[in-house]
C-alpha cells in the first residue's frame, strides 16, 4: 500500500517537473523569439537611418560652417584622474580641433599623480580668481588655471578634491562659459571635425534639441600620429576584435535604430554633445550611479517630457570618436560589471517611466527594451544555462532538441554580427584592407561562443555585486594609445 | 534525401520549425558575406571608373576652355556620346562642373555653363528636380545654386515651405545664389523655423554676393522670431549701423529670444544710449537677458551703471550675483567686491554688497 503510494507520487513529481520543464522551455521560446524580432526591428530602422543620413550629407559644405562668426561656442569638458603619462598630448590634440570659437576645461579630479603639476608646467598655467557658479552641487573646487600664454587662450584647467566622473563634469558645468558642453574622456581621439559634425543636430533642428551623441570607434592598434588617427586597424587580439564587432552592433544598429525612433537612451560618456541649460534644470550629472551618461540623458528626456517641451536627440553616425578598449578580460569583466550596474540603477531611479504612456517611445518602447535586452538578457541566458545543466544532471535533456536549438541561436547570433559588419561596409567603410573584413567575419563565427560567455557573466556579477551594495567603478588601467600600432 | 537521412517525418514541428530557422539564417548570413563583398568590390570598381572620368572630363575640360582651335559643339557631342553613359557618370560630371565653377572667373565661368548644358547635365539634374524623392530635388537645387543657374520659378517656390530641413535649406540658398537683385525676396513668405544651420548658410552666401546687400530692417518686424534674430544678427554682420533705432525698439520684442540677440548686438556695436531701455527692462528681463544686460554694461556701461542694478537682484539669483561679481571685477579697484567675494557663502556676501551700496548711496 505504502510502496504503491510512494510510486503514485513519483508519479505525480515526474509529471509535475515535466510541465515545469515544458512552462520554462516555452518561456525560454517565447523570451528568444522576442529578441530576435527586436534585433530585426532595429537593423531595419538602422538601415534607413543610416542610408538617410548618407543622402542628408552627400552634398554639405562643411567649411561654410567654419567661417562662420555665428556658431555657438562649445566648452570641451575632459575629466582627468591620474592622466600624468598622456594628458599633455591629450590636451594638446585637442587644442587642434576644427572649430571656431571653443574652450577646453580640463578638470583634474584630485589627481594623487603629478598631472597638474605637468599641465601647470607645459601650459604655463598661473592661478585665477576662484569664482564661478554653482548651478550643481560638487566636491571643492582648489583652483582654476589659465594659461599665460595666447596660443592657448581657450585652455581652462579646474584643480578640485576627488568626487568622481560625475562630480568632476559638474565642476566643468559650474566652470564653463558657453551654452553648449561636449562632455569627452580626455584620453580618446577625436577627429579634427568632429565638433563640427556633433553639432549638426543642434543646428539643423526645428525642435529644441538637448543633446547629441556619436558613434565611438575602438582605437586599439590603429596607427596615431600627432593625437590623430592616420590608419584604421584591427586590434591584435580576439577580446579587441570581438569589441569591433559589438561596437558595430551597439551603435550602428543599436542606436541608429533608437534615433530613428528619437528613443536613444544613451549617449557615450566618452563623446557626446548637450545644452548645457537642459543638464543644469535636469541637476546635472548623477554621482550616485556609475552609469552617470545613461543616467543623465533619461533624466534631461523625462524632464523634458514632463514639461512638456518638445525637444529631440540627436545622433551622429560618423566616426568621430576613438577609444581603446580593454584587451585583458579581468579589466573587460571590470568594464562589463560596470555597465550593468549602471543600466539597473538607471532603470530603477527612473522605473516610474516604465510602460508608462505619459513617456511616450521612451516609456512604452525604449525602457522596456532596456529592462528586458540589456538588464535581464543575461540574468535569463544565465538561468537558462543552470536550466539546462540541471536538466543534464537530471537525465531530461534530448541532445537532439539541444542541438537544433543551439544551432538556430547560433546561427541566429552570427547572422547579426554579419549584418552589423555589412552595415559598416555599407556607411563608412574604415576597414579598408580586404583580409580585416575576412578577420571579422571570422571573429564573428568564433564570438557566440568564446567572448560572449565572458560579457554575459560580467553582467551577471554587476547585477550581483549591486545587490550586495558595491559601487565602486574598479579600476581601469589602459595600456594607452600613445604608441598604438606606431610604426 | 536531408529528410531521409535525419528522419525528419519523425520530427515534432517545433524542431522542424528551428531547423529550418537555422538553414535561413545560415542562408541570410552567406548573403550579408556576399553583400559585403559585393559592396566592396563594386566600391573599388565605382572608385576606380570615377577617377577614370574625372581625368577624362578634366582632359576634356582644359581643351575645351583653353584651346581656341577645336569645334567646341563637336568636342561636346563626342564627348557626351563616348563618356556618359550612366546616371553615375552623370552624377561624377555634376561634381567636376562644380569644382571647375567654384575655381574660374570671368569668361571660363560661361564656358563651364556651356559644358553643362553641352553634356546635358541641365536636363539630367531638371529631371532629377522634377523626381518625388527629396533627395533628387535637394542635389538638383543644390548644383543649380552653387552654378547660379535659373529654372522656373514655379518648380523651387513650393520647396521652401517644404517640412524638409534639407529641401527647404537648398531652396533657399537657389533664391539666394540665383537672384539679381533681392537675394533675401524670399524672407518675406517664408513660413517656418529659419534653423542656426540655414543662418550660416545664408550668411554665408551673402558674404560673397556681389550685388548690394539688402537692408535688413526690412524684416525686424517679420512674424517669425528667428529670422528677425537672424536680421538682427546680420545687422551687425554688415554694419548696418543706420538701423541702430530699429534695434532699440527691439529690446521691447514679444520674445525673449529677440531681444536676448538685440542685446548681444547694440552691446558689440557700442551703442550706450540703448542701455537707458536695457536697465530699465531689467527687472522685468528673463535671467538669460539679465545676464547678457550685466555683460552689455561691461562693455558699454559704467560702474555707476551696474549699481543701479543691485535692489533688482534678488537674493535667490544667485547665478545673477556671480555675474555681478564678475563683472564689478572688471571696473577695477572701484568697488570692494574682492574683500566681499567668499563664493561658499555668495547670497550672504550679496546681502553685505547690498547694504554696502545703500550705506554709501551708490545707485540704490
Amino acid at each position: 500500500m505504502k510502496v504503491a503510494y510512494l510510486l503514485s507520487k513519483l508519479n505525480d513529481l515526474q509529471l509535475y517537473s515535466i510541465s515545469v520543464i515544458e512552462v520554462f522551455s516555452v518561456l525560454f521560446l517565447i523570451y528568444g523569439l522576442i529578441i530576435i524580432s527586436g534585433y530585426i526591428f532595429s537593423a531595419f530602422f538602422s538601415i534607413f537611418e543610416i542610408r538617410d543620413y548618407k543622402r542628408r550629407n552627400n552634398f554639405q559644405d562643411d567649411a561654410a560652417l567654419l567661417q562662420s562668426a555665428n556658431l555657438p561656442a562649445i566648452s570641451v569638458l575632459a575629466p582627468a584622474y591620474n592622466e600624468e603619462a598622456n594628458v599633455v598630448e591629450n590636451i594638446r590634440s585637442l587644442l587642434t580641433l576644427n572649430y571656431p570659437s571653443f574652450e577646453i576645461v580640463i578638470i583634474n579630479d584630485g589627481s594623487k599623480d603629478k598631472s597638474l603639476q605637468k599641465l601647470i608646467e607645459t601650459f604655463e598655467l598661473e592661478k585665477q580668481e576662484l569664482i564661478h557658479y554653482h548651478h550643481v552641487q560638487t566636491k571643492k573646487v582648489r583652483g582654476i588655471y589659465k594659461s599665460r600664454i595666447k596660443a592657448y587662450k581657450n585652455l581652462r584647467v579646474i584643480d578640485k578634491e576627488n568626487g568622481g566622473k560625475a562630480d568632476a563634469l559638474n565642476t566643468g558645468i559650474n566652470c564653463c562659459i558657453y551654452d553648449l558642453i561636449c562632455c569627452i574622456d580626455v584620453d580618446c581621439i577625436l577627429e579634427r571635425n568632429s565638433l563640427l559634425k556633433l553639432i549638426r543636430p543642434f543646428l539643423n533642428n526645428t525642435k529644441r534639441v538637448i543633446a547629441s551623441g556619436g558613434i565611438i570607434r575602438v582605437a586599439n592598434n590603429c596607427i596615431i600620429e600627432d593625437g590623430r588617427i592616420i590608419e584604421v586597424r584591427l586590434p591584435r587580439t580576439f577580446l579587441g576584435k570581438a569589441q569591433i564587432l559589438e561596437y558595430f552592433r551597439a551603435f550602428l544598429m543599436g542606436r541608429m535604430a533608437w534615433s530613428r525612433v528619437d528613443g536613444l537612451l544613451l549617449i557615450s560618456g566618452a563623446f557626446g554633445m548637450f545644452d548645457k541649460q537642459t543638464v543644469i534644470e535636469a541637476g546635472g550629472y548623477n554621482h550616485h550611479t556609475v552609469g552617470e551618461d545613461m543616467e543623465l540623458l533619461v533624466r534631461m528626456r523625462r524632464v523634458m517630457r514632463e514639461q512638456n517641451i518638445p525637444y529631440t536627440v540627436g545622433f551622429v553616425p560618423d566616426p568621430l570618436c576613438w577609444t581603446e578598449v580593454p584587451e585583458s578580460r579581468e579589466i573587460l569583466t571590470r568594464q562589463r560589471n560596470r555597465w550593468a550596474r549602471g543600466t539597473v540603477e538607471t532603470l530603477m531611479l527612473h522605473k516610474k517611466m516604465l510602460f508608462n504612456p505619459r513617456y511616450g517611445v521612451l516609456g512604452l518602447l525604449s525602457t522596456p527594451y532596456w529592462m528586458f535586452f540589456e538588464w535581464f538578457a543575461p540574468i535569463i541566458e544565465f538561468t537558462g544555462i543552470l536550466f539546462f545543466i540541471i536538466l543534464v544532471l537530471l537525465g531530461k535533456v534530448n541532445f537532439q532538441v539541444f542541438g537544433i536549438f543551439f544551432l538556430v541561436i547560433y546561427t541566429f547570433s552570427i547572422l547579426f554580427s554579419i549584418t552589423a559588419i555589412f552595415f559598416e561596409e555599407y556607411s563608412f567603410q574604415q576597414y579598408k584592407k580586404p583580409k580585416f573584413m575576412f578577420m571579422l567575419i571570422l571573429t564573428a563565427l568564433l564570438e557566440p561562443i568564446i567572448y560572449h560567455p565572458i560579457v554575459m557573466w560580467a553582467a551577471v556579477k554587476g547585477n550581483i555585486d549591486l545587490i550586495q551594495g558595491k559601487k565602486s567603478w574598479g579600476e581601469m588601467s589602459r595600456a594607452g594609445l600613445g604608441n598604438t600600432g606606431k610604426t | 534525401m536531408l529528410i531521409a537521412l535525419l528522419e525528419l517525418d519523425e520530427w515534432p514541428f517545433i524542431l522542424k520549425v528551428n531547423l529550418l530557422l537555422s538553414i535561413f539564417f545560415l542562408i541570410l548570413t552567406l548573403l550579408f558575406v556576399g553583400l559585403v563583398l559585393y559592396l566592396r568590390i563594386q566600391k573599388n570598381f565605382k572608385e576606380a571608373h570615377r577617377k577614370k572620368q574625372e581625368t577624362k572630363f578634366i582632359d576634356f575640360a582644359n581643351t575645351f576652355l583653353f584651346d581656341d582651335s577645336i569645334n567646341k559643339s563637336k568636342e561636346l557631342a563626342n564627348f557626351k556620346f563616348t563618356n556618359i553613359k550612366s546616371s553615375y557618370d552623370y552624377k561624377i560630371l555634376i561634381k567636376q562642373v562644380l569644382i571647375f565653377d567654384e575655381n574660374l572667373k570671368g569668361e571660363s565661368t560661361a564656358l563651364i555653363k556651356e559644358i553643362f548644358y553641352g553634356l546635358g547635365l541641365y536636363r539630367f539634374l531638371l529631371k532629377d528636380l522634377n523626381r518625388k524623392e527629396w533627395f533628387n530635388k535637394a542635389r538638383a537645387l543644390f548644383a543649380f545654386s552653387k552654378l547660379g543657374i535659373a529654372v522656373p520659378d514655379q518648380l523651387i517656390m513650393p520647396l521652401l515651405q517644404s517640412k524638409r530641413v534639407e529641401l527647404k535649406q537648398h531652396g533657399i540658398l537657389y533664391f539666394l545664389n540665383t537672384s539679381k537683385t533681392d537675394p533675401l525676396v524670399f524672407l518675406d513668405n517664408l513660413e517656418g523655423r529659419l534653423t542656426l544651420w540655414q543662418q550660416v548658410l545664408i550668411e554665408n552666401s551673402l558674404k560673397s554676393f556681389e550685388v548690394e546687400i539688402p537692408d535688413f530692417a526690412r524684416w525686424l518686424n517679420h512674424k517669425e522670431d528667428s529670422i528677425v534674430v537672424f536680421c538682427i544678427k546680420m545687422i551687425l554682420s554688415f554694419n548696418q549701423f543706420q538701423n541702430i533705432p530699429f534695434l532699440i525698439d527691439c529690446l521691447d520684442h514679444t520674445s525673449e529670444n529677440v531681444r536676448h540677440q538685440a542685446i548681444q548686438v547694440l552691446q558689440a556695436m557700442e551703442v550706450p544710449e540703448a542701455l537707458q531701455l536695457m536697465v530699465a527692462h531689467f527687472p522685468e528681463e528673463t535671467a538669460a537677458n539679465k545676464r547678457s544686460i550685466l555683460y552689455a554694461i561691461s562693455k558699454i556701461g559704467t560702474y555707476k551703471d551696474l549699481q543701479t542694478l543691485v535692489p533688482f537682484i534678488h537674493k535667490e539669483e544667485e547665478n545673477l550675483q556671480i555675474d555681478f561679481y564678475k563683472i564689478s571685477g572688471l571696473f577695477g579697484d572701484e568697488i570692494p567686491v574682492k574683500k566681499l567675494l567668499n563664493i561658499e557663502t555668495i547670497t550672504k556676501d550679496w546681502e553685505d554688497f547690498q547694504e554696502y551700496s545703500i550705506n554709501s548711496s551708490i545707485g540704490a
